[in-house]
């Protein structure tokens, strides 16, 4: 490993900090365990989450390490063109707060997951289907968040040159979680999101400030503008890497993550009431533009900091800068994911070091475990207990609690392995929206319709979850997979004379905010079409039961 | 749109958007505060009722 990337400020002090905090943490845990009586308190705190509360623990959970590390990278490759991303989440969680889109209804139905909602307006089936359709999705998802916040932890700490740090640092991330979020489920989650969002606000604030005293305000803005020309500032150009296409898939997300992502939705559903649920998505919606958009500029400060030292810019940008689409053979760039934590690293003070990583420890945690536990909690509330109900044999609220925290150990272990098996050449922002799609896609085709339009059926649901899965094509394995086969067929095809068509569709590169907007339009379609081919012939179709009825 | 129309709207967005976060954050650390203790409190009696069910339900 070069030396420039194990250059840091990190000392004992720092260390002690980093290991004090999970510590305290788990002493929470252990406290919280004793008050969680059933699946309610588990999944959904008891729905007893005020405004304040719900604000910390939706920023704590969708303000994770993982975010920090995606958005830093897409600001040292974007500039400040990314700031669109931030500015029309924050934009669009404000506007579902202001009019409840979504939220408002889902919580007050008072429903626990948004697959029980499918099964309240559609049907059992399309609920099973639902569920496994966002576990899958949500895994797949998360599969990137340990070896990428492992790759942060080894880069402020400067222990890339030690053997096996980044494993060693993942085991040791996912046995802390694993034990936390077992523990004492959503209440206890709850109480992490909020020490993060605590200690990482200030953390975030003062990180920025003595950024920009390092590198001098106007000194970042003239080397983007130098470096990069005006694709660093306007993300409608080809030149910064969005475009139109880009940006409409980025006002696409911003809705989904806020209104139909699971867990944000979750803290919606565990508010004490729908009122406070709209206030709670209006206050959030500053955080939720925040969270992108201090990475982002950090991203932008490493890039800065990289552009003007020499020995680090033959590392990140070998091929020159900005670093061209695709290196000269024999030519290796660093993994620009490093970028922003050495930064940090390299300009942080002794002490706030230990208290920045501290915080994205937590921020790791608070998303983990949060995660952990919707996927868990999905499969056990809304794919496992359907199924039992089905069979005359249901689960008790205990057993469930029991099958979720065994859920959660399995899917962290999965999560682990599959973390250092997956090579995709995706930024790990763009693999998240794809896989995040998969469930996200045909999620939103049966809420929208599901929610505001009485004709939506079962039928159409059903097939409209399975159209979403198609989005999965933006992975670029399964791009190189299809490429391969591609290949494989027009060795066939040309002992008949078919060569050329087939020999141009092998080579696959599609964008993947492509694949998404098609993914979603395809099922939106087929959710209207299915519908309407196929009515359901119930007597109260269309109608949404309340509350109290078929809840399993 | 200009560049340096964007280079202005970039700055703004930044310092305002991090200035209302540093508003935010000081109200939600001490409101979530007083969050947490009413919800531990609700937790408790939550518990100390489930635990007295238990007990009489062994005494039947």
């Amino acid at each position: 490993m070069s030396t420039p990337l194990i250059e840091t400020n990190f000392r004992m002090i720092d260390w002690a900090i980093v290991i004090a905090y999970p510590l305290i943490s788990l002493g929470i845990g252990l406290y919280v365990r004793k008050l969680v009586v059933n699946i309610q308190d588990f999944i959904v705190a008891g729905r007893g989450l005020g405004v304040c509360l719900g604000i910390a623990t939706m920023t704590g959970t969708e303000l994770g390490l993982i975010t920090v590390m995606y958005s830093s990278q897409k600001g040292f490759t974007g500039g400040f063109a990314a700031f669109h991303i931030a500015l029309i989440a924050g934009i669009v969680t404000f506007v579902v707060g202001a009019t409840g889109f979504i939220v408002f209804r889902l919580r007050e139905m008072g429903v626990m997951t948004i697959p029980e909602f499918y099964e309240r307006r559609f049907d059992r089936k399309t609920r099973i289907l639902g569920g496994i359709m966002m576990a899958f999705g949500g895994i797949l998802n998360m599969g990137l968040f340990l070896s990428v916040s492992a790759k942060f932890i080894v880069g402020i700490t400067g222990t890339a040159n030690v053997a096996m740090a980044l494993p060693a640092i993942s085991a040791a991330l996912t046995i802390l979680v694993l034990i936390y979020t077992c523990l004492g489920g959503m209440v206890s989650v709850v109480v992490s999101d909020y020490v993060q969002f605590v200690v990482l606000s200030f953390a975030l604030v003062l990180a920025s400030v003595l950024a920009v005293a390092e590198l001098g305000w106007t000194n970042i803005f003239e080397t983007v503008q130098a470096e990069m020309g005006r694709g660093g500032f306007d993300p409608t150009v080809s030149e910064s890497g969005f475009g139109w296409e880009y940006v409409i898939w980025m006002g696409f997300l911003g809705l989904v993550s806020c209104g139909i992502w699971p867990t944000s939705v979750a803290r919606a559903l565990a508010m004490d009431s729908p009122q406070a649920v709209k206030r709670q998505y209006m206050f959030t919606s500053v955080s939720f533009m925040i969270r992108f958009l201090i990475p982002y500029f950090w991203g932008i400060c490493a890039f800065v900091f990289v552009a003007q030292h020499e020995n680090l810019r033959d590392l990140y940008f070998p091929a020159g800068c900005p670093a061209p689409a695709k290196l000269p053979d024999g030519v290796v760039a660093a993994d620009n994911l490093y970028a922003m934590p050495q930064f940090l690293g390299q300009i942080l003070p002794v002490g706030l070091i230990g208290l920045v990583t501290a915080g994205m420890i937590a921020a790791f945690m608070s998303t983990h475990d949060s995660y952990l536990l919707c996927w868990s909690s999905v499969l056990t509330q809304d794919v496992i207990a359907p199924i039992r109900q089905s069979r005359g044999t249901p689960l008790s609220s205990r057993a469930r609690v029991v099958l979720t925290r065994v859920l959660i150990v399995v899917i962290g272990i999965g999560v682990f392995v599959w973390g250092w098996l997956y090579e995709g050449r995706n930024d790990v922002w763009d693999y998240m929206a794809v896989t995040g799609a998969i469930y996200f896609s045909g999620a939103f085709a049966l809420l929208l319709c599901g929610l505001y339009w009485r004709r939506a059926s079962s039928t159409g649901a059903f097939l409209a979850l399975l159209t979403g899965g198609t989005a999965i094509l933006g992975l670029t394995p399964l791009q190189d997979a299809l490429g391969r086969w591609l290949t494989g067929l027009a060795g066939v095809a040309a002992n008949v004379g078919l060569m050329t068509p087939l020999q141009n569709a092998v080579h696959i590169e599609i964008r993947s905010e492509r694949v998404g907007l098609v993914s979603i339009a395809a099922t939106i379609l087929v959710m209207v079409l299915g519908s309407l081919l196929f009515p359901d012939r119930k007597k109260n179709a269309g109608q949404v039961p309340d509350a109290n009825e078929g809840d399993t | 749109m200009p560049l340096e129309y964007w280079i202005f709207l970039w700055k703004v967005v930044l310092i305002g958007g991090v200035a209302l976060f540093t508003v935010l954050a000081v109200v939600v650390t001490i409101g979530g505060a007083l969050d947490i203790r009413r919800l531990f409190k609700t937790l408790r009696e939550e518990h100390a009722r489930a635990t007295a069910e238990d007990v009489a339900q062994k005494e039947q």
